[in-house]
């Protein structure tokens, strides 16, 4: 019964612990922000959560990533839909507009929405910048962790034992 | 080299996406079906199978009910087999474009085994129009059979005269019994009085006054009394002769009054054709008007236009449309083919129809959506409805036209006043509505012959040589022709008729009932001065016959009083002239 409640909880440790290099954590953030950001309901999202699912990263650290870029995108999306109406209206860009919008699947993917272009352009940038940071991030903090997590009981017993396997072969 | 630990979970998860997607395609278009249909209908929608083929874009779809959101335990319609072809090409872009579709088996109104209510509070009610086209002409034949219906007597019941003069015969009597009554007590009290005086006469004691003055004293006192009340009776009779009088003279006021109420009642308003073709054929064709202004009020409520359209509400951000773009609906179906079975006339008729341009999104289409439809049974109708929602007011065109409609016999008007029997013939019926807005116009066109009119009447008990006359005139109608001409709004239509059958039987009809009115008229004036005059007669005689016995009985009376005065006036040996005898002189009492 108690495992049934900490079961969150240990999917959290294993993130920072077992499942996967600082690399891998550090994509499947990366690719977690830019779901995330760009609103669903279309084939750019659908499309993205695929590369997610198909790809060797950590889906833990996708997940985490696309729950909390959700809000951060609410956030931006006044400024995003200005950039957007922008980029969208601009005279000299309509013809490209309409020839991309007229090909085949391009409707469904949403792009002639404001929020939805820049969100998604927006989270091509930060992509790198987001990737690089949390690789640093996850390799400096995964060992300290792991550490905290074998001197306490709590931490035995959130890692269990595939987090013993992990403490086994670093 | 390939990592197979990496790309067999992989493989393995797309194989079940496929395997799920081919299983679930045909139930997740069911459901989506389903739920889009209830959602538009407030009604249970059944779907027993659904069939997609992706690669064929095509959706096929078995015994397809949709309920009627009005009546739970019927059916909107329902279709034995639904195909839907779809253009792959705008599915692609995110488009839901029929190209071309069949729906077989189309059932209109059938009924339902169980509930087809879903629990929403949305009025799906379609209050019909107010047209009750029919009512001017009703209303001018119902006063002309009111006062036909009725018989004479009846009639001259109901008048102040008739009844004055009934009722003047039947209280004046009650009168006169009354004074007789009092007339008799006097007569009485006088023979009381005699007996008195002659036990006084008779009296050995009688010689000595003194001992009689009591008795005497006291028949004194009551011949003064009998003396006054005679006075008084007098003076009633005087009363009751004037009240007769005016009692009269209020009965010939009131009979001049109800022969000129009488006059002016039967002065029957000449029928125009109009009135006459309007009360004949208006509840036939005001039921058609009402019917199709429903159908179209229905279309309207559930065809979208550009005005009711609200803004898509978006939680994030603005979809932009590229100039340059086409602009399409995001729901359209280009062609549809149907065929099944509809109600009309009360039977069971097949139909073949197409309809073209149903869309979500009129004003991007730029189309009209057109309905065809064509009736193959004993007759043939053909149906075109074009309903332009394009622009910001719905404009909606409806053609009907039945060339050979058979009808049976039937009866135009009303069995209960003026009704005439129509043979069984063939009708051209031809409709055409056009409403742009509320705005109504359009025409209706019927025509039936050869075709045989006899008139019933026999309700309103009009002479039979009128009936027979007006028979005459019916037969030589052989063809009936209507147009309706059609105006107002969808809400109040208005209508004006043009028939032959007006020219043809107005003349007639209103001829007779001039003259049954004239007839009806004179006759119950007639009836009415000969009721009056000899309740009045009878009146009068019986008065004169009631005053002279009473007058009569008055002076016996009064003769008594004097002699019974003379004998109590010897008893009491009082001199002559002592006790009043002068009494008030027999009144004149003469109409």
């Amino acid at each position: 019964m108690l495992l049934r409640f900490i079961q969150p909880l240990r999917g959290l440790a294993r993130l920072f612990t077992a499942a996967g290099t600082p690399r891998q954590l550090a994509l499947g953030l990366a690719m977690g922000m830019l779901i995330g950001l760009v609103p669903k309901g279309n084939l750019t999202a659908v499309l993205l959560a695929v590369i997610l699912l198909a790809s060797r990263v950590n889906l833990g650290a996708g997940m985490i990533g696309a729950a909390l870029f959700s809000w951060v995108g609410m956030l931006v999306d006044p400024l995003s839909h200005r950039i957007g109406q922008a980029f969208l209206t601009h005279e000299s860009l309509q013809p490209t507009w309409a020839y991309l919008y007229d090909l085949p699947l391009a409707p469904w993917t949403a792009l002639n929405n404001t929020v939805v272009l820049v969100s998604l352009l927006l989270g091509l940038w930060l992509f790198y910048p987001v990737y690089r940071l949390s690789e640093l991030a996850f390799a400096h903090g995964q060992p300290r962790v792991v550490d905290w997590l074998k001197k306490y009981r709590i931490g035995q017993l959130l890692g269990g034992a595939e987090m013993a396997a992990g403490w086994r072969d670093p | 080299m390939i990592r197979w630990s990496y790309v067999i979970p992989r493989l393995l998860l797309l194989g079940a996406l496929v395997l799920a997607l081919w299983a679930g395609l045909n139930p997740l278009v069911r459901w989506t079906i389903v739920s889009m249909g209830q959602s538009a209908t407030t009604a249970k929608v059944e779907i027993d199978r659904a069939e997609t083929s992706l690669l064929g874009a095509k959706i096929h779809l078995t015994d397809v009910r949709v309920a009627n959101p009005q009546d739970p335990m019927e059916n909107l319609f329902e279709a034995d087999q639904v195909t839907l072809a779809l253009d792959s090409d705008s599915l692609l872009r995110r488009k839901l474009i029929v190209r071309e579709g069949r729906v077989s088996g189309l059932r209109f109104g059938t009924d339902r085994d169980a509930s087809g209510t879903l629990d929403w509070s949305i009025d799906w009610d379609v209050e019909l129009p107010h047209a009750d086209l029919g009512e001017l002409g009703r209303q001018r034949l119902d006063q002309l059979a009111d006062i036909l219906k009725q018989q004479l007597v009846e009639q001259a019941e109901q008048l102040e005269s008739v009844r004055l003069a009934k009722d003047l015969y039947e209280r004046w009597p009650v009168e006169y019994e009354r004074m007789e009554a009092r007339a008799d007590s006097l007569r009485g009290r006088v023979e009381s009085l005699r007996a008195l005086s002659d036990t006084v006469r008779d009296n050995p004691l009688a010689d000595n006054p003194l001992r009689t003055l009591g008795a005497c004293q006291q028949a004194a006192l009551e011949l003064q009394q009998m003396r006054q009340e005679i006075v008084d009776l007098r003076s009633e009779i005087e009363r009751l002769r004037r009240q007769a009088l005016n009692d009269k003279d209020a009965v010939v006021l009131a009979k001049d009054r109800d022969l000129e109420k009488i006059r002016e009642t039967f002065q029957g308003e000449s029928l125009d054709a109009e009135t006459l073709s309007e009360y004949l054929l208006g509840e036939e064709l005001s039921e058609t008007v009402r019917s199709l202004a429903g159908w179209v009020r229905w279309g309207r409520k559930y065809l979208p236009t550009d005005v009711e359209r609200p803004e898509p509400v978006r939680g994030r951000g603005v979809d932009v449309l590229f100039r340059g773009v086409r602009r399409r609906p995001d729901f359209l179906i280009e062609s549809l083919v149907l065929d099944g079975e509809a109600q009309l006339g009360g039977r069971r008729v097949e139909f073949l129809g197409t309809a073209a341009g149903i869309t979500t999104q009129p004003e991007l289409y730029g189309r009209p959506v057109v309905l065809k439809a064509r009736i193959n049974a004993q007759t043939e109708v053909a149906l075109e409805a074009v309903l332009d929602h394009t622009g910001a007011g719905a404009h909606d065109r409806i053609t009907i036209s039945c060339p050979d409609w058979k009808q049976p016999e039937r009866v135009l008007g009303r069995p209960d006043q003026l009704a005439v029997f129509v043979s069984p013939g063939s009708t051209h019926l031809w409709v055409s509505l056009d409403l742009e807005g509320e705005q109504l116009s359009g025409r209706i066109l019927v025509q039936q012959g050869p075709v045989e009119l006899i008139p019933d009447l026999a309700a309103l008990r009009v002479e039979p040589r009128l009936a027979q006359s007006l028979q005459t005139a019916m037969s030589e109608v052989r063809q009936i022709r209507v147009v309706v001409d059609l105006s107002g709004t969808l809400e109040k239509p208005e209508w004006r008729f043009q028939s032959n059958l007006g020219p043809q039987l107005a003349g007639a009809v209103s001829g007779m009932f001039e003259r049954e009115l004239d007839a009806r008229r004179r006759e119950l004036a007639a009836y009415v001065r000969s009721q009056v005059e000899e309740q009045l007669a009878r009146f009068e005689g019986r008065i004169l016959a009631e005053q002279q016995e009473l007058l009569a009985k008055l002076d016996l009376n009064n003769t008594q009083i004097r002699e019974l005065n003379q004998l109590i006036a010897q008893r009491l040996r009082l001199p002559k002239g002592v006790l009043a005898e002068g009494l008030p002189q027999g009144l004149p009492f003469r109409f």
